[in-house]
């Protein structure tokens, strides 16, 4: 009797301690985190005004407060890489630089304090729950940004009571760019230049048996070191080739879109083709205006058109520009058909 | 009687050399006229970008060199131009901007010989009231083209040079959205990948953004897998104007290229670069833009995020039948040894 009593003593006590090894393993992570975790802060952010690889940058930290307690200092832990100066270049200032909507100024906040590896502790004033508390660090030997381009460098804000004891923390994310302002070079001047071989296209004779193309077509060249590439537009004076003495037009085949003449009906157009000998640019001749086949073109008439633009630099960038018409039998015969093509250039934006 | 001589002689050598003098002022004043041949011209900088002061006159040189065979009578003017909804330009070259009454020119018409470089002083008396960005185009053209003769075309070549003029006031406003991120598909087998990077200024100034893609794994990963730039050509948006930029990922194992023929025509090249099989792109990334844009005071950040997949399935294929057949060859190996081993096997017994 003795021994089973002793047995359910001890299967009590095991069933006890399991129970208290149960409860206490589940109240522990909560009480450690109550510990060793402060509470959020409700907002935070820290702005920096330069967002470029290794430059220096003045910035902004601001915080709204969620646990009501009695603030001696807040620290800021910048994200890894940023090069941050001594206590001394810490210097603050609480001008409203553009602040988040409800932010006011930090109150007590002072030069740093103490700068150890990517923390840096400021002196604060008691805050206010609720309030939206902002101060910059207003000298650029204080940070400067990582060397390496990241959409995602964190960092984290804690307020602290004198003790210290966190209050409140939150964390951060910011980023770095390559790249954030244009460096204007004044050592190789932007160029563009455009030459067109020559001011007439003589066509020659007509005949309703063919489609006559320009018998030396002439050509557009464009170099430029424009990053941005370039542009060529075009327009005719009379949308088409007009006779004087005849008062007859052989009308720009349908402006706007392209097309291929046939001998025999009457049409009129202008096919590009290109070549290029360097440049980072693509060349692209604008759809209307397409020229590798033979008679093949857009019509112009007299708004401008682009005929064909790049997308970057250009060393001897070449357009062949082939005016191409074909007659019908009725067309009304005269030695005098003309007009008169417009052709601009440009460097763009 | 020999004064007499002497008087008559001095008078036919006075009306000798002024007949000399006449022609040659007669045949250069027809040059002057009728420019005719090939037209090329090299114009620096381009564009031409400032910002100027309200109530302030400023001249900066426009360098204009003849790289043509022929003096050229040219002329310079201010024409308008405007970016329309589909983002295309769309120039004018017969307008005058409203600008043009506070824009002077040192020479609005002027000679350059073969070879020769005109320096011209352009003058922006920017009024007191102006408003906060400017936009328009210096179209420099011959003053008087060649008259058409007989049949063919006349070509009229003319050079534009974009101006972009941000003004320095109050109430200026610099700001941008990002109206759109892309990538060019969902899926890929193989790069590159081309992200749309669409901003609008919705802002009263032209502005210049930059940035990066980051290319990464999750969202929020410290370091990407590459890194791309955001408008690596410099470009300026116009205020209430919408610009794509484009980046593209492209450096992985296998990367299909770009290839243009001597005579324009473009097709697609596969390349395999071996100094990348360590990384070939595989999986689902995460794309993020951070492009930025400085309003004056500090950069100011726009995150944008797009997702996609790289299945290089061809080579995953080949990869597989690759390890089947290895795996086959195997098996038969082993299957043949234990043949032989139970052949030896039953002969012993």
């Amino acid at each position: 009797m003795q021994h089973l009593r002793s047995g359910l003593r001890n299967i009590k006590t095991t069933r006890l301690a399991a129970a208290a090894f149960l409860v206490f393993s589940l109240v522990l992570p909560i009480l450690s985190h109550s510990l060793a975790y402060a509470a959020d802060l409700t907002q935070s952010s820290v702005r920096f005004d330069r967002m470029q690889t290794s430059t220096a940058t003045t910035g902004t930290i601001c915080a709204k407060p969620a646990t009501v307690a009695t603030e001696a200092d807040v620290q800021v832990v910048f994200p890894t890489g940023y090069t941050l100066g001594t206590a001394a270049n810490f210097t603050v200032n609480t001008t409203n630089l553009a602040w988040p909507t409800g932010g006011t100024a930090w109150p007590s906040i002072a030069t740093a304090t103490n700068v150890t590896s990517q923390t840096v502790t400021f002196p604060s004033g008691d805050l206010t729950v609720g309030t939206l508390y902002c101060f910059n660090w207003a000298n650029t030997a204080a940070v400067s940004i990582k060397s390496s381009a990241s959409s995602s460098n964190t960092g984290t804000i804690t307020t602290r009571t004198s003790v210290p004891a966190n209050i409140d923390t939150a964390s951060y994310s910011t980023a770095s760019v390559t790249s954030d302002q244009i460096a204007v070079s004044a050592t190789v001047p932007s160029t563009f230049s455009f030459a067109l071989s020559a001011s007439t296209d003589a066509l020659g004779t007509l005949a309703t048996g063919s489609v006559v193309t320009s018998p030396t077509p002439r050509t557009a060249t464009v170099s430029t070191n424009a990053k941005n590439g370039w542009m060529v537009w075009a327009k005719d004076a009379n949308t088409g080739l007009n006779s004087t003495s005849a008062s007859s037009t052989l009308a720009s085949t349908t402006p706007g879109t392209n097309s291929t003449l046939v001998a025999g009906t009457v049409g009129y157009n202008t096919g590009i083709t290109t070549t290029q000998a360097g440049g980072s640019g693509s060349i692209t001749v604008a759809a209307p205006f397409v020229g590798t086949a033979t008679g093949q073109g857009g019509g112009l008439d007299t708004s401008l058109r682009a005929l064909a633009s790049s997308n970057g630099t250009a060393d001897t960038a070449v357009m062949t520009i082939k005016n191409n018409v074909a007659i019908s039998v009725t067309s009304a015969a005269a030695s005098d058909y003309a007009d008169t093509l417009t052709i601009i250039g440009a460097g763009l934006f | 009687m020999v004064n007499r001589k002497i008087r008559v002689l001095a008078v036919i050598a006075t009306v000798g050399l002024a007949s000399i003098a006449g022609l040659i002022a007669i045949s250069k004043s027809v040059s002057a006229a009728d420019n005719t041949g090939d037209f090329s011209l090299q114009i620096s900088p381009s564009p031409l970008v400032l910002t100027l002061k309200p109530g302030q006159a400023t001249s900066v040189e426009l360098k204009v060199r003849n790289t043509g065979s022929q003096t050229e009578d040219l002329k310079v003017s201010p024409r308008s131009f405007k970016i329309d909804d589909k983002e295309s330009l769309v120039f004018d070259d017969v307008q005058t901007p409203e600008e043009a009454k506070w824009i002077t020119f040192g020479s609005p018409t002027f000679t350059v010989a073969p070879g020769e470089v005109m320096t011209e002083k352009v003058t922006f008396a920017v009024p007191k009231d102006a408003g906060f960005s400017y936009s328009f185009a210096l179209v420099i053209n011959r003053q008087k083209n060649a008259p058409s003769t007989g049949s063919g075309r006349q070509l009229k070549g003319s050079v534009a040079l974009f101006t972009l003029i941000n003004i320095d006031r109050p109430g200026a406003v610099r700001k941008l959205d990002l109206s759109q991120f892309t990538s060019d598909q969902s899926i890929y087998e193989y790069l590159p990948v081309k992200f749309d990077v669409k901003f609008k200024n919705t802002g009263n100034t032209i502005i210049q953004p930059s940035g990066n893609v980051f290319i990464q794994r999750g969202s929020n990963d410290a370091t990407p897998i590459s890194t791309l730039p955001v408008n690596k050509a410099n470009g300026y948006i116009l205020p209430g104007v919408t610009r794509t930029l484009k980046s593209e990922w492209s450096d992985g194992f296998q990367v299909a290229h770009t290839v243009m023929a001597v005579d324009g025509t473009t097709k697609q090249e596969l390349s395999w670069n071996w100094n990348n099989l360590s990384r070939i792109p595989i999986g689902r990334y995460t794309a993020k833009v951070v492009a930025i844009y400085n309003d004056g005071q500090r950069d100011v950040p726009i995150v944008g995020e797009v997702s996609f997949w790289v299945i290089p399935w061809k080579l995953l294929l080949g990869l597989l039948v690759v390890m089947v057949l290895v795996g086959a060859g195997l098996w038969t190996f082993i299957r043949s040894i234990l043949h032989m081993k139970k052949k030896h096997m039953h002969f012993r017994s």
